[in-house]
């Protein structure tokens, strides 16, 4: 059973995601963009605006980097949120047809890209329009080449963390509500609101201790989506190369994340229709 | 899945060798249980154990056993969707499976985005899929409700949908459990026409079906499973027989009418009890086509009786309870307090090789809108011999030819 002979199954399981969500409403496809944007107004309004003086966090370049942030760690907690359940949810297929499993979790995931998609090229023309007026040569622009790189490990994260949790999710039913939990603390323990914070600002938090700002400091650098954040802004907002350090560590960690998360997958794969 | 190593098996063939399969019973472990280290307190039973079978191409399999023996694990272990336990399973060829009833479709999305949907999974290309939509909804005679979401449907419709795709595929195996026989007449007969035609094409055709009538028209040999193990593989006829005893003594749940067995009716007249008796005079569920079946019916009493006589009426019915004779109304004195028994006598059974259903009512007499009490399809008595070989049917009215003049 080859999953190149079930694409026209995950076409259609992308389709089905998406003309589900949006059947029978006003706006249709446009609600994908009402929702982050007013997130990205309200979180503008107040870190950007009301609370500048205490978190140091507005400035021109502000709003650029807030929604950056937030369409990149939208696509991720999306696609993974969606993908949990996708297994569970599934069950009368699965004990009616025998099919490649991972469909599931990648046309959920796929089906989050697509909106992503659309976010990504609203972002490159904001890009775009930041840079003309007082642009040099368009050679200038040549770092947004990067962007292809930043989306396949950006999937690959997203994937990975929805192949493990989604399988986690047919054996203990828990995943679910501990998936959408953890990624409240994600959001905040990335950095979507701000810009990553080097060791310094660890350590001025002194009831962490030395040692134990030392300790976060390194876990938070443990999140591939703290380096792909950060990749995507290097490029998008200041329009250089991504850090090669980050892009390192995201590939490493998305290749990583997603072999476990595939490993497990195929595992238990087998067992998923009884289970279910 | 495992594979078998011998990699010679012709398109259509199934061979499923040393199968074994157990669940687990007991419900989900939770993480709480995961975190209190509560092992799994589960126990394991064996839906299926050694079970080995050879199906050439082109062969039609009825599947059958009572509920729980393992049909249905069996379909889904050949179709892939369940993995063994130990033994190989190996089809070769194209397989369509239509298992769970409509299973593959999504309520809010319209029949044509469902055909997409459900052709897709069963691995369908899209251009191949683009070209069969409209025989599709011809075959499911749907055409005029192709762009309806398929909550709209009903359940025959969605039956018709699903078998349509199913035939559509044009598989070299076709898996299905206990899905023909629903949906109305003419469709299903539409079905048999179809599924015949796949039996001229040399399709193999396995599939679950709990109405031996069906059973029997339609398979060729029969594959009897008993607590997951293979009672009897082979001659249709030779395993109905057998199979038909063996539920006739264990009291048979065999025939699953939707209405059957209801009682209903307060009045002060109560059935107790309901008896078949052969020609020899002991009771049994088994009787052979010609000879004599003796019914005894036992009337009690649970109020009070206005008047001095009472009303009986049976009524024989087919195995999908359709009526076949009856209501017969006989009216019956009730003297003093009863109990009261009564007999009914045939002398020559004309029932042919089937299962068949009685009801019992009883009335007040001056009251037949109401019974007093009805068990309706309550009762089943299985005819094991055919009669004449050439007549078909239900009932051998006992006629005879005479001619040419």
């Amino acid at each position: 059973m080859k999953l190149l002979n079930y694409s026209e199954l995950l076409k259609n399981l992308i389709l089905r995601d998406l003309r589900l969500r949006y059947r029978n409403t006003g706006l249709g496809f446009l609600w994908s963009l009402v929702q982050p944007l007013t997130m990205f107004f309200v979180y503008y309004a107040v870190f950007g605006i009301l609370l500048t003086d205490k978190f140091g966090m507005g400035g021109d370049t502000y709003p650029f980097l807030l929604i950056i942030g937030l369409f990149t760690f939208n696509f991720f907690s999306g696609g993974v949120t969606k993908a949990t359940p996708s297994i569970v949810q599934a069950g009368g297929l699965l004990r009616q047809v025998a099919f490649p499993r991972i469909v599931l979790p990648l046309a959920s995931v796929l089906a989050e890209a697509v909106h992503f998609l659309m976010m990504l090229l609203i972002l490159v023309l904001a890009c775009f329009l930041k840079w003309w007026p007082s642009h040099g040569s368009f050679l200038e622009l040549l770092p947004l080449l990067y962007l292809p790189l930043l989306l396949v490990l950006h999937l690959l994260v997203t994937l990975g963390a929805g192949l493990l949790l989604s399988t986690m999710n047919v054996f203990y039913r828990d995943t679910e509500q501990l998936a959408n939990t953890f990624m409240t603390i994600l959001f905040f323990g990335t950095p979507v609101l701000y810009a990553p914070p080097n060791l310094e600002k660890f350590q001025s938090l002194t009831f962490l201790g030395e040692k134990g700002a030392e300790l976060v400091y390194k876990v938070y650098y443990l999140n591939p989506m703290t380096h792909i954040i950060k990749g995507y802004r290097d490029v998008l907002l200041d329009l250089s190369n991504p850090d090669s350090r980050s892009l390192l560590m995201a590939f490493g960690l998305g290749v990583l994340l997603f072999v476990w998360g595939l490993f497990v997958f195929k595992k238990s794969q087998s067992r998923f229709a009884e289970e279910v | 899945m495992g594979n078998i190593k011998i990699n010679d098996l012709k398109n259509g063939e199934i061979k499923a060798s040393n199968i074994v399969k157990s669940f687990s019973i007991g419900g989900k472990r939770s993480f709480r249980d995961k975190l209190a280290g509560i092992k799994s307190r589960n126990s394991s039973f064996k839906v299926l154990d050694d079970v080995s079978i050879n199906i050439k191409p082109g062969e039609i399999i009825g599947l059958i056993g009572r509920n729980g023996a393992g049909k249905s694990t069996l379909l889904k272990l050949l179709a892939g969707i369940y993995s063994v336990d130990s033994g190989h399973v190996k089809i070769q060829g194209k397989v369509a499976s239509l298992l769970e009833l409509g299973a593959g479709f999504h309520p809010e999305l319209t029949g044509r985005e469902n055909i997409h949907l459900n052709a897709s999974l069963l691995g369908m290309k899209g251009k191949d899929i683009a070209s069969k939509e409209k025989s599709i909804f011809e075959f499911a005679e749907l055409t005029d409700f192709a762009d309806s979401q398929i909550k709209t449907y009903s359940m025959g419709m969605v039956l018709r949908l699903a078998f349509s795709i199913a035939i559509a595929l044009d598989p070299d195996v076709f898996l299905l459990d206990e899905v023909i026989g629903v949906g109305d007449l003419s469709f299903q007969q539409k079905c048999f026409a179809k599924l015949n035609e796949l039996k001229a094409e040399g399709k193999t055709i396995l599939f679950v079906s709990h109405n031996l009538t069906i059973v029997r028209y339609f398979a060729e040999r029969l594959l009897w499973l008993e607590d997951g193990k293979i009672e009897g593989f082979g001659d249709k006829h030779q395993i109905l027989d057998r199979y038909r005893e063996r539920l006739a003594v264990s009291g048979g749940d065999l025939t699953r009418t939707k209405e059957g067995n209801q009682r209903w009716g307060d009045g002060p007249i109560a059935i107790d009890d309901v008896k078949f008796f052969d020609a020899t005079g002991n009771e049994t569920h088994l009787f052979r086509y010609g000879e004599s079946m003796e019914l005894t019916i036992q009337l009690g009493s649970r109020g009070v009786i206005d008047s001095g006589t009472a009303v009986i009426a049976i009524q024989f019915h087919g195995d999908y309870g359709q009526s076949l004779i009856g209501p017969i109304l006989h009216t019956v004195s009730i003297p003093g307090d009863g109990p009261w028994k009564y007999k009914y006598k045939i002398q020559k059974l004309p029932f042919l090789r089937r299962e068949f259903l009685l009801s019992v009512g009883v009335f007040e007499e001056g009251n037949l809108m109401q019974p007093s009490d009805q068990r309706e399809k309550a009762y089943r008595f299985t005819v094991l011999d055919g009669g004449e070989r050439m007549t078909m049917g239900l009932i051998d009215p006992g006629g005879s030819w005479e001619g040419p003049f």
